[in-house]
């Protein structure tokens, strides 16, 4: 079982919860524990009741139970024996658990339906097993968050509002019950730090009730990692005083939410540094919330990039294409500049890396990477002058503040230069007068704008010689296949693939192009993605080749080696020989072009 | 934007440092987005530790070239944002007219100046958002004028959206600075002696900043 890393008895932050079995006014006691239950939208009483529970602490098994019914016993609570014996406790709990079915039916976006999903054989089978699972279907809010016909990233990337929308809403509004994914962040003595909707200050209640439960579980020497409720997901991280929950029926794996949290709180970091926990070591009740003043539009951007930006999931990051001769030239610069005290300097153009590099044996992690742009693009202080700020980069050492010199070139492009001396401005700022003075004469800025503009590799590029030798042996013989235009698309049904480069820590994405052309499609995508990555890397299993799964929406595979990882998704009619075949070619056609896709030399070892 | 002119003497007669500062949200950046690009938008920006930008103007004759910090108004930043006062020749102290808690915290920050400033640093008051109606003033314009002169210094009522006294509040303080300057101007090799007195500014400005690192979020 995993050891609890932080104790909090509930007796000294929550008086409320001193006491499991209240003796005294029990009925007043039972009707505050029932308003609190219901906003938990944890239903299914018989399933706690009756001690049924499958432990899913240890991640894995991303089977998630659509059907909401009232007396299953589907689902399961994590460590649900305390969790269990805690609210049993309670007085009147039968009768309470119980009333909480009509809000779960009024809280859930579809009926329940009479089938069961499941994925058989999803562990890493290679054979033609299928399964089936729903697209994510939008809720209202997410309609209009989404630019629903987009068909370019930076559309729907345009699509994300600035700041916190909603802030009327409250746990007892039901438009934020219908939420289908809820993020908070509390500290250990319950007091609200982040809410996704909605006022933190009107969820005081609620995070309190969040806090109770954490707890609870950490007082038996234990720690709750997820709570499952029909249809919901509801997942717990701990980082010292810090609690971070997500409540999801997005129909995201276990192992993909929990990354999410981790990133939440890598933002949090990235602003205030770890020592924020000190805060809370002298005092319990330190209230966080004016330290993060003005960050809503930043954790609101980097929830929204959890549908759009693969890099969250696959934590690698991605390059915008550009010739290796360019690329080679502004990394020289960067290089020249780190030489000369800076430790990180970076050219990005939105979410992508145009070149990078770090003083001597310094290395920049991807999850880094991603939080660093993420704060700068849903920044626009940024764009309007120069700025210098305090940024953490919680990887590289989470105790400690670098400062950032950012500057943007045009709309899209900036640099990012990080050093650890606070009193660095002006050196930055002619460092960076001399940077853009060779951007402007080897023309590398334009050049950035027609690529940002072009896109990048397309599944129509990828070759349809039938003849093309593959890199790998291929048994079977080319002979006349299926008609070569299944559906639209690339070659034989290609319609989208990942290729990420273990060594180089990078990915491609293709672009996206008729059928998938909606944000939700894509972002269907994504999460299919989602669930082949985490079967992939189950640990304690595995490691695993090779993964195919069909159904009604896709085929799928996903080909894992020492050196990379292809994700394919194909026309669910497309054949499986001619899918491994096309794999074959893309993989060649990402080594042809790897030197204007990747940046290389950038990895831990360079020098 | 445009790129900022190199940094050479011919290019100016005096280099005069100015800071803003004042509680978030009051319109800091958006004096300086008007004073420097004469733009104005209505989304929220909140800066991010310190921005900076340049603008040259002209004053009897002379080619002023002010470097302006703009400072983020929130509590996280007071380590870096303070650590720039002391190479400031003026502060601007902003408060927002429809806010009254913006205007009770100029005492505030005024004690922060009297904490990092440099003991000679030119003060002007301003009160930002003049343009918004009476009936969300919270400041009336003789409560102003009283806190300035209370202080001892120049007082204006601004608005960066309708363009209403930014010029002038930016001349006038450099104004002050230039005389001031001038007036201290009586020795030979006047900008040699400027130069090391920036120098020890700056070393100033680091111990200051190294000693408030340890004090983060006390």
């Amino acid at each position: 079982m995993a050891t609890s890393d932080s104790r909090s008895s509930p007796s000294s932050s929550d008086t409320e919860f001193a006491d499991p079995n209240p003796s005294s006014d029990p009925e007043t006691n039972s009707e505050r524990v029932q308003s609190q239950l219901e906003s938990m939208n944890l239903s299914q009483p018989s399933e706690v009741s009756d001690g049924s529970h499958t432990e899913f602490s240890g991640g894995g098994d991303d089977n998630d139970d659509e059907v909401a019914s009232a007396n299953g016993n589907e689902g399961g609570v994590s460590n649900g024996g305390l969790l269990r014996e805690g609210v049993a406790g309670t007085s009147g709990g039968e009768v309470l658990l119980r009333a909480e079915n009509p809000v779960e039916m009024e809280a859930g976006e579809e009926p329940p339906s009479p089938t069961s999903s499941g994925y058989d054989g999803e562990r890493g089978s290679s054979g033609g097993a299928t399964s089936t699972y729903k697209a994510d279907d939008g809720s209202e809010d997410e309609i209009r968050e989404a630019n629903v016909d987009g068909d370019t990233a930076s559309q729907h990337e345009a699509a994300w509002l600035p700041g916190k929308r909603h802030v009327d809403e409250d746990d007892a509004s039901t438009s934020w019950r219908k939420r289908k994914k809820h993020f908070f962040i509390l500290s250990n003595s319950g007091k609200p730090i982040y809410s996704r909707y909605g006022d933190e200050h009107k969820l005081a209640g609620f995070s309190a009730t969040l806090q109770a439960i954490i707890s609870f579980v950490e007082n038996g020497g234990d720690r709750v990692n997820l709570v499952k409720a029909g249809n919901h997901q509801v997942v717990f991280l701990v980082k010292g005083p810090i609690y971070l929950v997500c409540i999801s029926c997005t129909d995201e794996t276990y192992e993909y939410l929990r990354g999410q949290l981790d990133l939440l709180y890598g933002q949090m970091i990235l602003i205030l540094t770890k020592s924020i926990d000190r805060c809370f070591e002298k005092n319990a009740k330190f209230d966080m919330t004016p330290l993060l003043g003005g960050t809503d539009a930043v954790f609101s951007s980097l929830v929204h990039s959890f549908s759009w930006n693969p890099a969250t999931f696959l934590h690698a990051y991605t390059c915008l294409p550009l010739p290796y001769a360019l690329r080679q030239a502004t990394g020289t610069i960067l290089q020249e500049v780190c030489a000369s005290g800076v430790l990180f300097s970076l050219l990005m153009c939105r979410h992508k890396v145009v070149s990078l590099a770090g003083a001597q044996k310094a290395s920049l992690h991807p999850d880094d990477l991603l939080l660093l742009s993420n704060f700068v693009m849903s920044s626009e202080s940024f764009r309007t002058s120069e700025s210098f700020s305090p940024i953490c980069l919680p990887r590289y050492n989470a105790q400690a503040f670098l400062h950032a010199y950012v500057h943007f070139f045009d709309d899209d492009t900036y640099v990012i230069l990080l050093t650890t001396r606070s009193d660095a401005f002006h050196h930055l700022k002619d460092c960076r007068v001399r940077l853009e003075a060779v951007l402007l004469k080897s023309n590398i800025l334009s050049v950035v704008q027609r690529s940002i503009a072009e896109g990048g590799m397309r599944v129509e590029d990828v070759p349809i010689d039938r003849r093309r030798r593959s890199s790998t042996t291929n048994q079977e013989q080319d002979s006349p296949g299926p008609d070569i235009s299944v559906g639209t698309g690339g070659p034989f049904g290609l319609w989208h693939f990942m290729y990420r480069s273990i060594y180089l820590d990078q990915y491609i994405s293709s672009e996206f192009s008729p059928p998938v052309t909606s944000h939700r499609q894509q972002k269907s995508l994504y999460r299919a993605y989602q669930k082949l990555y985490a079967s992939m890397h189950v640990k304690g299993l595995g490691p695993h080749k090779t993964q195919y799964r069909r159904d009604e929406n896709y085929t799928l595979l996903c080909w894992v080696t020492p050196d990379f990882e292809l994700y394919a998704a194909f026309d669910p009619l497309a054949d499986k020989a001619m899918a491994i075949k096309i794999c074959n070619q893309v993989c060649q056609r990402v080594k042809d072009v790897e030197n204007e896709v990747f940046l290389q030399g950038a990895s831990p070892f360079s020098w | 934007m445009a790129v900022a002119p190199a940094r050479a003497r011919s290019d100016y007669d005096y280099l005069i440092k100015l800071l803003l500062i004042g509680d978030s949200g009051v319109g800091k950046s958006c004096l300086l987005l008007r004073f420097s690009d004469d733009t104005f938008t209505t989304s929220f920006i909140t800066t991010i530790g310190i921005d900076f930008k340049i603008r040259t103007v002209e004053l009897d004759g002379k080619r002023i070239k002010l470097q302006i910090w703009d400072t983020a108004g929130q509590e996280r930043f007071r380590t870096i944002t303070t650590a720039y006062y002391r190479g400031a020749m003026g502060i601007l102290l902003v408060y927002d007219v429809t806010d009254e808690s913006s205007f009770n915290n100029i005492r505030n920050w005024m004690k922060n100046i009297e904490q990092h400033a440099s003991d000679s640093v030119n003060k002007i008051l301003v009160g930002n958002k003049a343009d918004m109606d009476e009936s969300k003033r919270a400041v009336p314009t003789s409560k102003g004028q009283a806190l300035a002169d209370e202080y001892g210094i120049k007082f204006f009522e601004t608005s960066a959206k309708t363009n209403q006294n930014v010029e002038q509040v930016f001349l006038s303080i450099a104004k002050d600075i230039k005389q001031r300057l001038t007036e201290s101007d009586t020795k030979a090799e006047p900008q040699g002696i400027k130069i090391t007195k920036q120098d020890a500014n700056k070393a100033s400005s680091s111990s200051t900043n190294e000693k408030s690192a340890c004090c983060s979020y006390v």
